[in-house]
């Protein structure tokens, strides 16, 4: 229920961080660390997107696994950011890579996929793997991708209403700012589509690469024949609809189903806000509070004498009407499609079959993905030896290079089952994030302080920022151990080319 | 006659007939909500009467003194034609029978329901209730005579008080598919139609009128607090409606501390968002696995664990429901005896009616002393950084200063219930009542302002008590702009008493209001009361609070907003300081935790999307903060 709304404790902007300090040591040879390592994991720095290219030296020829290609709407450069890192690939790789991921359907991970279209046409690639979501042939996932996308109309519905209120309302014409920020993540808004058009073709191209994509399913564990020594674990997104809607800790009332929207939903569609179609008009009856008859609309309210008086009153204390009240839940809504979607995210376990180690690539899970992997197991292939059955706390204890979820924000690294079961001392972690661009531009917390902190110390600093170069250390009192530093430096590489002023990527090589 | 007289030509026959207008105003309600009218077992309880007082100027809405109707949809894209209470028909038949699917039924709902709760608050402060005022940033702009009441604002499960419209917000929405056999899915829910709701959202309204600084949280008791209280009031709400409290003392064998709608919150809401029963309960909760109705056991430590508002207060509400149990156990004890033959142990099969009526009469007895000690212990309260030990000890003293001795044992019943959950003041030596009582003020503050302060309320107090009889007008509005410039005339006999003062005394003077000399301070709220208590005669008071901000820097250099000040009870008959209730500005260790505090805060925020709460519209923080949380 209800309550105050608390009017008072309204966020100072923060000032942004500095940029890191950087530790990393001498240039090294392209190629780098001469001969010692078994992979080497590229991390594009286009800003708030993901892009990795992980190159196995494990046996064989080296196999290449693109995953994710994409940089958020309004990023600097952003088209000719996703052509260089496409070229870049293409170079790396001689043109032709075994493997490409789309973790899942947002601009910031699948826009290269349309702005780098053509560069991508010049590089093959044997498999596309996506999530079961993806699958069109997959009934729940196409009823799944239906609510989303009438959630996803709904609030840009929503938007664009609170926009026209925001004429003579402030507080609507923010709310309207803020969820199409939110909406960014879908994909630009260009006039005349529907807001997720341009993720879906993105998504369609990439598809489109293959005559027929891999749809990954959790639990399934993967030994492509161009791949030796590795076990690849499926661990998200789950099925069960309960975990896609868990984004903070709270689950069990159905307060985030889309029913509890329809009203706003049917509200919006309703023929006098211009969707004049008679189906829209009937889910706008139908979802009417009184039999009909009962609403008076505003044309008619002349006709009572005292609802004239009482619509009197109303209009004359403007900083008391309620008009834009009813939209806000919209914003609500924004940010649980946008989590939902995040939740709907392939995530990959990459196992060394000699050590054991792994390499954790959870895109942007947010905590109900994490919390799926609990009820998974696996049974690990008799060619990779070891131990027969393994499950998500063990894969988490050997896991000796995570990508961070979600920029660093802070409900997308799990904290038990999460990164306090990610025990191995090797451990290294890489966010993909602009912090700069996040907390100016965006005002979103990226990377969290509380997630950060801890990522500090779990990884001894051994710990890589896509605006930072090398090792970093933000506490001035707890630097970075000098050996540690130093040993990481000699595993991290700097492009020398830029995008901009910035390199285009940073290496990392795992011995 | 009323200007706004609209169809009040129909009611001129009463008032020339008797001579007078009526005194009460009866209308229908739900007790509880439109739920329980659905089910067998508790329809006959669910339809009550709400007695109120009558508003000679009520207009359509309805809108009157206190509370303002406005029935507009806008989601919808209209209006709904506003009831008119003062229609023949509607004075003689107790306004419209309770129906979910008229409009006009919902608009008398939330009027008697806030009329209700407005009227228990005067009763137990002895004075009118004022809205807080339209604000820019600091400064007062507008007085506000009646709250704004939306019946359908939003889409939403939710509802809420607007501090910035003045507005109560109530939202409606289609039910899930949680619990089906009990609610009809898809069947339209409205938060307006829950007793339990509107008097909640009214709480907090009233609590904003009282103590604006209770919307600033700055620990975590604050925000807690504001919605413990309006869960108190609500719940005692309950006890209030002899038909419904005789149905489940019966049902209930006399036994409080099983499960009764009378401790139960929200039933329909609960249900209809997916909680295995109502939205919160006070003193047991539904096993989500086995369905099963468990009693909550006291945990002394569980004020630690958790910062979240909800969560915190409902350890208040059941402390304080806590104590009226073991107050209704001491009251009952003796009707079970003779009832008992000296047993104690009830026969088997239902109880004589005569029984459950003298119980439901003690328990009533004991709810309304409860609801009043909770009232009345907002004029105890330090003026800003409430915390619930606070709390406690604002309850035991305000009980104490009208019932000087508890022959019932009251306070010591209050005193146990709160420490079963671990809800004490800091630094006490022991946790005795007396010790727990205000203690006296600084002698200093007597030696100064005494004289002064005496002097200046005795004349005010005068031409207070006369406002009502020799202005025209709204009695609340004069008398809020009279206070309004009295607060001003306080504060400059405070500054300028602080200003003209030399010597030594001058630092520990301000340093016992809780300020720093050397810097502004407000008056921030000035009002006169009278208590009153069960025998003698009537005590006049004044109330001053004094507020002192100042700004310091987090570690990451943003601004922090920190109060200090005090409440000054002003005994009127005696002309004496009673109390000096203070937060020190000085005080680092409460500097600390509100630092502490808003660094949570912040974290809270911190996620990627939620902290665009830099900009973000306060009520999605308030929306997101009070989802229905689960156990």
């Amino acid at each position: 229920m209800a309550t105050v709304k608390a009017s008072t404790t309204r966020r100072k902007t923060r000032p942004s961080a500095p940029p890191s300090p950087v530790l990393a040591g001498p240039t090294l040879a392209s190629d780098g660390p001469a001969g010692n390592w078994r992979v080497r994991i590229r991390m594009f720095r286009q800003g708030i997107g993901d892009s990795f290219l992980l190159t196995l030296r494990t046996g064989g020829a080296d196999a290449h696994i693109l995953i994710d290609c994409g940089v958020l709407t309004g990023t600097k450069l952003a088209a000719q950011w996703t052509q260089t890192i496409a070229q870049n690939v293409h170079a790396a790789t001689g043109g032709h890579v075994n493997a490409i991921v789309g973790t899942h359907p947002h601009w910031d991970h699948l826009s290269g996929f349309s702005d780098a279209k053509a560069q991508f046409d010049q590089l093959t690639t044997d498999e596309v793997w996506l999530s079961w979501a993806e699958n069109l042939q997959d009934e729940s996932a196409r009823s799944q991708k239906t609510q989303l996308a009438l959630q996803l109309e709904t609030a840009a519905a929503a938007a664009t209403h609170l926009a026209t209120l925001g004429a003579a309302d402030a507080d609507a014409a923010s709310a309207a700012g803020r969820i199409n920020s939110v909406l960014d993540f879908i994909g630009p808004a260009v006039a005349g589509a529907a807001r997720g058009a341009g993720t879906e073709q993105a998504l369609q191209n990439l598809r489109q690469k293959v005559a027929e994509p891999t749809y990954l399913e959790p639990g399934a564990l993967i030994r492509p024949a161009w791949l030796q020594g590795v076990s690849i674990y499926v661990l998200g997104p789950p099925r069960d609809p309960k975990y896609l809607h868990k984004m903070l800790g709270s689950v069990g009332s159905d307060m985030y189903e889309l029913g509890a929207y329809s009203g706003l939903c049917a509200g919006l569609q309703s023929g006098a806000r211009g969707g004049a179609s008679t189906k829209a008009d009937a889910a706008a009856k139908a979802m009417l509070p009184f039999e009909g008859g009962l609403l008076v609309k505003d044309a008619d309210v002349s006709q009572d004498a005292a609802l004239t008086e009482v619509v009197a009153m109303y209009n004359r204390a403007p900083w008391r009407q309620i008009q834009s009240a009813w939209l806000l839940a919209a914003e609500v809504l924004a940010v649980n499609y946008d989590n939902a979607i995040n939740n709907l995210s392939l995530v990959l376990a990459f196992e060394f079959d000699d050590t054991k180690e792994v390499l954790l690539f959870p895109a942007d899970a947010q905590v109900g993905n994490w919390q799926s992997w609990q009820n998974l197991t696996w049974q690990r292939a008799p060619a990779a030896g070891g131990a027969a059955v393994v499950t998500a706390d063990a894969l988490l204890a050997r896991t000796i290079f995570y990508k961070v979820g979600h920029h660093g924000s802070h409900n997308a690294t799990l904290m038990d089952h999460g990164l306090e079961a990610m025990t191995n001392p090797e451990l290294i972690a890489a966010i993909p994030v602009n912090q700069v661009f996040a907390n100016n531009s965006k005002k979103w917390k990226m990377p969290a302080d509380g997630v950060y902190n801890r990522l500090q110390q779990k990884t001894f600093g051994r710990l890589l920022r896509s605006d930072g170069s090398g090792p970093t250390s933000t506490d001035a009192n707890k630097p970075v151990a000098p050996a540690v530093a130093a040993a990481f430096a000699a595993r991290v590489q700097v492009a020398t080319d830029n995008v901009g002023d910035t390199p285009l990527y940073v290496d990392c090589f795992i011995p | 006659m009323p200007s706004s007289a609209g169809k009040l030509e129909a009611v001129a026959p009463l008032r020339t007939n008797v001579g007078a207008l009526p005194r009460r105003r009866r209308l229908r309600g739900y007790a509880f909500d439109p739920q329980l009218s659905t089910e067998l077992e508790f329809i006959g309880i669910n339809s009550i009467v709400y007695d109120i007082p009558w508003e000679p100027s009520l207009a359509p809405g309805p809108r009157g003194e206190y509370v303002e109707v406005v029935d507009v949809d806008p989601a919808s894209g209209g209006f709904y034609t506003p009831v008119d209470l003062n229609q023949v028909k509607l004075v003689a038949e107790d306004g419209l029978a309770p129906s979910e699917g008229n409009p006009q039924f919902h608009q008398q709902m939330v009027y008697a329901v806030v009329m209700t709760t407005v009227a228990k608050f005067e009763a137990a402060l002895g004075r009118r209730v004022l809205w807080s005022p339209r604000m820019d940033g600091a400064r007062e702009i507008e007085y506000v005579g009646a709250l704004r009441v939306y019946p359908h604002a939003m889409r939403e499960q939710n509802a809420f008080y607007d501090p910035e419209r003045k507005a109560l917000l109530f939202g409606y929405f289609p039910a899930g598919t949680t619990n089906l056999g009990r609610v009809y899915p898809g069947g339209v829910v409205f938060t307006c139609l829950s007793q339990d709701i509107v008097a909640h959202e009214t709480t907090h309204a009233i609590l904003d009128g009282i103590h604006r600084s209770l919307l600033a949280p700055t620990n975590p008791d604050v925000l807690a607090f504001h919605e413990a209280f309006a869960d108190i009031v609500a719940l005692f709400q309950h006890f209030s409606y002899p038909d419904v409290l005789r149905d489940q003392i019966a049902k209930a064998r006399g036994d409080l501390r099983t499960e009764s709608l009378l401790g139960q919150l929200a039933v329909q809401f609960g249900l209809s968002t997916g909680s295995y029963g109502a939205l919160r309960s006070a003193i047991g909760v539904i096993d989500a696995k086995t369905g099963a109705w468990q009693p909550l056991k006291p945990d002394p430590t569980a004020l630690l664990r958790t910062n979240e508002p909800h969560a915190r207060g409902s350890i208040l509400v059941a402390a304080v429901f806590d104590a009226f149990l073991r107050i209704y156990s001491c009251r009952v004890a003796d009707l079970l005896r003779i009832a008992t033959s000296g047993s104690g142990v009830l026969p088997e099969g239902a109880l004589h009616p005569d029984l459950v009526n003298r119980l439901a009469t003690e328990a009533a007895k004991s709810a309304g002393h409860v609801l009043h000690m909770c009232v009345r212990a907002l004029d105890y309260c330090p003026p800003v950084d409430l915390d619930f030990g606070d709390y406690l000890r604002a309850l035991l003293t305000a009980d104490a200063q009208i019932v000087p001795n508890d022959d019932l044992n009251y306070r010591v019943a209050i005193v146990e219930a709160f420490r079963a959950r671990g809800i004490y003041p800091r630094g006490l030596r022991t946790l005795s009542v007396d010790s727990l009582l205000w203690g006296a003020p600084p002698a200093i503050v007597q030696k100064h302002l005494g004289t002064a302060l005496t002097k200046t309320l005795t004349a005010l107090a005068k031409t207070y008590a006369f406002l009502a009889i020799e202005q025209t007008g709204s009695v609340r509005e004069n008398t809020y702009l009279q206070l309004r410039e009295w607060r001003k005339q306080t504060h400059d006999l405070l500054k300028d008493y602080l200003g003209r003062l030399k010597g030594a005394d001058k630092e520990p003077l301000a340093y016992a209001l809780g300020i720093d000399h050397q810097r502004p301070f407000e008056v921030r709220s000035l009002q006169f009361c009278r208590k009153i208590p069960p025998e003698g005669t009537t005590q006049p008071a004044a109330l001053i609070s004094v507020v002192q901000r100042a700004t310091v820097k987090d570690d990451n250099g943003a601004d922090v907003d920190y109060y200090g000040g005090s409440l000054i009870v002003f005994d009127l008959a005696a002309g004496a300081i009673d109390f000096v209730i203070g937060k020190n500005i000085k005080n680092a260790r409460r500097l600390q935790v509100a630092l502490d505090f808003h660094a949570t805060l912040t974290d809270l925020q911190s996620d990627a999307y939620l902290s665009a709460a830099n900009g973000m519209n306060s009520s999605l923080q308030f929306a997101l903060l009070h989802a229905p949380y689960d156990e």
